[in-house]
């Protein structure tokens, strides 16, 4: 698949920790289903390890007293017994990442502005399409599919093989409420991905995406090219 | 494994990071690297149910590469230790989801140690403009970098096989995992186009990986 080899070129790049939130989710969604792509991610960590190891320094002596202070106060998670654990652990892994600044929310949100907090959060693309209970549902959207995967009130929004919006336009993610179409922002350019993340999906009954003019509109100009309900 | 293997002596570094250039010559699988990858993965076995003496042992293991590594990246020592920190907690509080399906406990938690890394870096730089930090300061300082980061390196395996790498190669991978660069910042440092950083990172990385002999 044309998707599959433009994506493969990422290892290197995910491996070293050098793609942006949005890449890395769009990335760990390949990897999922490419076990040649996930072994050679495999293979260069365990490279970047040797590179790490070289790089030793003693600790402050003082860091393992607090270390070992906090595992004793600290209670472990579960044993993951989802089907896809071997790939849920890197998403996690990554998840654990703050991300900077500006690229955790594309747009706004319903009902509350959320600062990006510079600290890890609950909020970011991993941590919602790692979680085994999220909830996903596709529609048709152009000439390809839009995505939309959800967990509790959170939800991430991608295009696949969605042909861009066309010239000085951009797509817009739409929340429908019982008062009308709130936006939800302008969807945030990903190679040829076009995705959102959604901090508060309350009073939402669906999502919808339009073409609007460059900056996006306050309310919908055009109709909906993709309408799912969340 | 054998837990009192001795070339796994608790008396840290010196002793260590002299194993540490005949770790990178065999296969981990075989050799020292194998019998220290392989004490790591079993301690987190042992860890991940809740063992806080094998957490202790793995603690002594693995907490100087992760507070290198951070301090590679992060460079000030306070904030590096608050990072590696809690890098060694989430090791503790994660080990249960450790598969060793995807690789060693090694590079399980110095991948996360990295990461932590460049989310400190990146959240402290948010803040400001982005176009002056890679405008004024990154492009002229990345040749010292570079420079700095090959001289420094403990293991000379590890500077050797970096030698071996173009030097588009070397440079791309160089920036990414010890300056915690995105690719984008990376083509802008290097004036190269973001396809070429992003080949270039993957080669080289074959390229490192089959020299080091450290394939998954």
């Amino acid at each position: 698949m044309t998707e599959d080899q433009h994506s493969s070129v990422l290892t290197g790049a995910y491996a070293l920790g050098s793609l942006d939130e949005f890449e890395r989710a769009r990335f760990e969604r390949h990897l999922e289903v490419c076990a040649e792509c996930r072994d050679e991610v495999d293979s260069f960590h365990e490279t970047l390890a040797a590179l790490g190891t070289a790089e030793a320094v003693p600790a402050p002596s003082s860091m393992k007293g607090s270390v070992l202070q906090g595992v004793a106060q600290t209670r472990q998670l579960r044993p993951e017994v989802a089907v896809s654990a071997p790939r849920s652990r890197v998403a996690r892994m990554f998840a654990l990442a703050a991300c900077a600044a500006g690229l955790l929310v594309s747009g706004g949100v319903v009902g509350q502005v959320l600062s990006p907090a510079p600290t890890p959060g609950p909020l970011s693309a991993s941590s919602v399409l790692e979680d085994s209970h999220r909830r996903t549902s596709e529609v048709a959207m152009g000439d390809g599919r839009m995505e939309v995967s959800v967990v509790a009130n959170q939800a991430v929004v991608s295009t696949h093989d969605v042909s861009a919006p066309g010239e000085g336009k951009v797509y817009q993610l739409w929340a429908m409420t019982d008062s009308g179409p709130v936006s939800l922002g302008v969807m945030h350019r990903a190679g040829d991905q076009y995705m959102s993340l959604v901090g508060e999906l309350s009073g939402a009954n669906a999502l919808a995406v339009t073409a609007e003019p460059k900056g996006g509109s306050t309310l919908p100009t055009s109709a909906a090219m993709a309408l799912v309900e969340v | 494994m054998d837990m009192t293997n001795p070339l796994t002596p608790t008396a840290p570094n010196k002793s260590r990071r002299g194993s540490k250039v005949n770790e990178l010559k065999v296969t981990r699988r075989t050799g020292v690297e194998g019998d220290l990858n392989a004490r790591v993965n079993s301690l987190m076995a042992r860890v991940a149910r809740g063992d806080e003496a094998a957490f202790e042992d793995l603690y002594d293991e693995l907490s100087g590469p992760v507070f290198g590594l951070v301090l590679k990246l992060v460079r000030d020592r306070a904030q590096s230790e608050e990072v590696a920190q809690e890098v060694m907690l989430e090791v503790w509080r994660q080990a249960p989801r450790y598969s060793s399906s995807r690789g060693t406990a090694r590079s399980w938690v110095l991948t996360m140690a990295h990461h932590k890394a460049v989310d400190r870096i990146r959240s402290s730089e948010a803040s400001q403009a982005r176009d002056d930090k890679v405008g004024r300061e990154e492009v002229p300082a990345f040749d010292s970098v570079v420079e700095e980061v090959e001289s420094r390196l403990a293991s000379q395996e590890v500077r050797s096989a970096l030698e071996e790498l173009t030097e588009v190669q070397r440079e791309a991978l160089t920036l990414a995992y010890y300056k915690g660069m995105t690719q984008q910042e990376v083509s802008v440092a290097l004036d190269v186009p973001l396809g070429t950083v992003k080949t270039r990172m993957r080669d080289g990385l074959i390229r490192l990986r089959d020299k080091l002999g450290v394939g998954a």
